[in-house]
């Protein structure tokens, strides 16, 4: 073991240069808080929006404010606030997270917080789909049912036809993207977890 | 018993640098990386209960943060040379190149391994190291032993390029 005495007189003799300003440290923000930071400014955006909707309506002409034009609105709007509550129990979950446990138990924390984020996709894109389609389907019949019939189909085709589009091509698409992002990051956590058994 | 946090930074914070240089192989890595673990530690400083050392519970901190902060270290190996001098260039010591490869080669090791070791280096005991790092102190024993061999051998090669 003489060579390895060798290495920790290096290591002691090493005296390397910190860069960072102590100064700033206190005003920073982590990682962690950064991705918390996120959620919680996105679902205070969406309980902003649902507000607005919600506003908006009130606003309308009592002509076309009828009950099948309200629901549309009010689903879009309970929408919102659902997608918001989910990102509220997001945050709630990075911030539940506890660096100064054991390496192994933190990175459990990280990776099950991981999975369910990509379970949580799963079911989170046909639910918002299909709660903004109808919503949208019957706000635009609102809109539209005294205009003329090929006007209100041709709106209704253009609308759904993006939607169907955004929605089996794009959003499977980047739902594919994600889930092997996804997981990327909770086999390499699962790979470091079992390196402190 | 509290802490004071700056005084916390100006005992801990080479040690801790240290770490991350060795983790990362990398001076801009081990910035961030460096700047990251003490946020942590000054958001988690009001919920220290004394429940283990504060030197051990900075660690813990600043090890979480390594793990979760690098992952992917794939292509390290191809791009040594690179690394190496980027280690050296501020450095002005006689046996810079030395301590760079020293770092480096610690960097080559698994994760696990190289947290392990740096503390190794820093002369904890088994006892602290089974603490910070939650393995078990029989498990430590073998795998320390293994390291240092292993480190040893990546030291001698790196000196033969």
């Amino acid at each position: 073991m003489e060579e390895f005495k060798e290495l920790e007189n290096l290591w002691k003799q090493s005296d390397p240069k910190i860069s960072v300003k102590q100064t700033d440290l206190t005003k920073l923000k982590s990682n962690r808080m950064k991705l918390k930071n996120t959620n919680i400014k996105g679902a205070v955006l969406l309980i902003l929006t649902g507000i607005f909707i919600l506003g908006l309506m009130t606003t309308f002409d009592a002509k076309i404010k009828t009950p099948p034009l309200i629901i549309a609105m009010v689903i879009i709007s309970i929408t919102c606030f659902l997608q918001a509550v989910l990102m509220l129990y997001n945050a709630k979950r990075i911030g539940a997270i506890d660096e100064t446990q054991t390496p192994g138990f933190h990175l459990k924390q990280w990776q099950d917080f991981r999975i369910f984020q990509k379970k949580q996709r799963h079911w989170n894109m046909p639910v918002y789909y299909l709660f903004l389609s109808s919503a949208i389907g019957v706000y635009l019949y609102e809109l539209l049912k005294t205009a003329e019939l090929w006007k209100m189909i041709l709106a209704i085709v253009v609308t759904y036809s993006w939607m169907f589009f955004a929605y089996f091509y794009l959003g499977k698409k980047e739902l594919k993207k994600q889930d092997a992002k996804m997981d990327s990051i909770i086999s390499d956590l699962q790979s470091l977890e079992n390196q402190f058994h | 018993m509290t802490y004071d946090f700056d005084e916390l930074y100006k005992e801990f914070s080479p040690r801790i640098y240290k770490l991350c240089l060795s983790y990362s192989g990398d001076k801009i890595a081990a910035d961030d990386l460096h700047q990251e673990s003490w946020i942590a530690v000054w958001n988690s400083l009001p919920k220290f209960r004394n429940e283990s050392k504060i030197g051990t519970w900075i660690y813990r901190i600043a090890i979480n943060t390594c793990l979760v902060g690098i992952r992917n270290q794939k292509n390290k190996a191809d791009n040594s040379e690179a690394i190496l001098s980027k280690l050296v260039q501020e450095d002005f010591y006689d046996n810079s190149r030395e301590i760079a490869r020293l770092y480096e080669s610690i960097s080559q090791l698994k994760e696990n391994e190289r947290i392990i070791i740096s503390l190794v280096l820093e002369e904890k005991s088994y006892e602290e190291i089974a603490e910070i790092t939650g393995i078990t102190e029989n498990n430590l024993r073998v795998k320390i032993h293994r390291i240092k061999k292993e480190l040893q051998e990546i030291y001698s090669n790196h000196g033969r390029i």
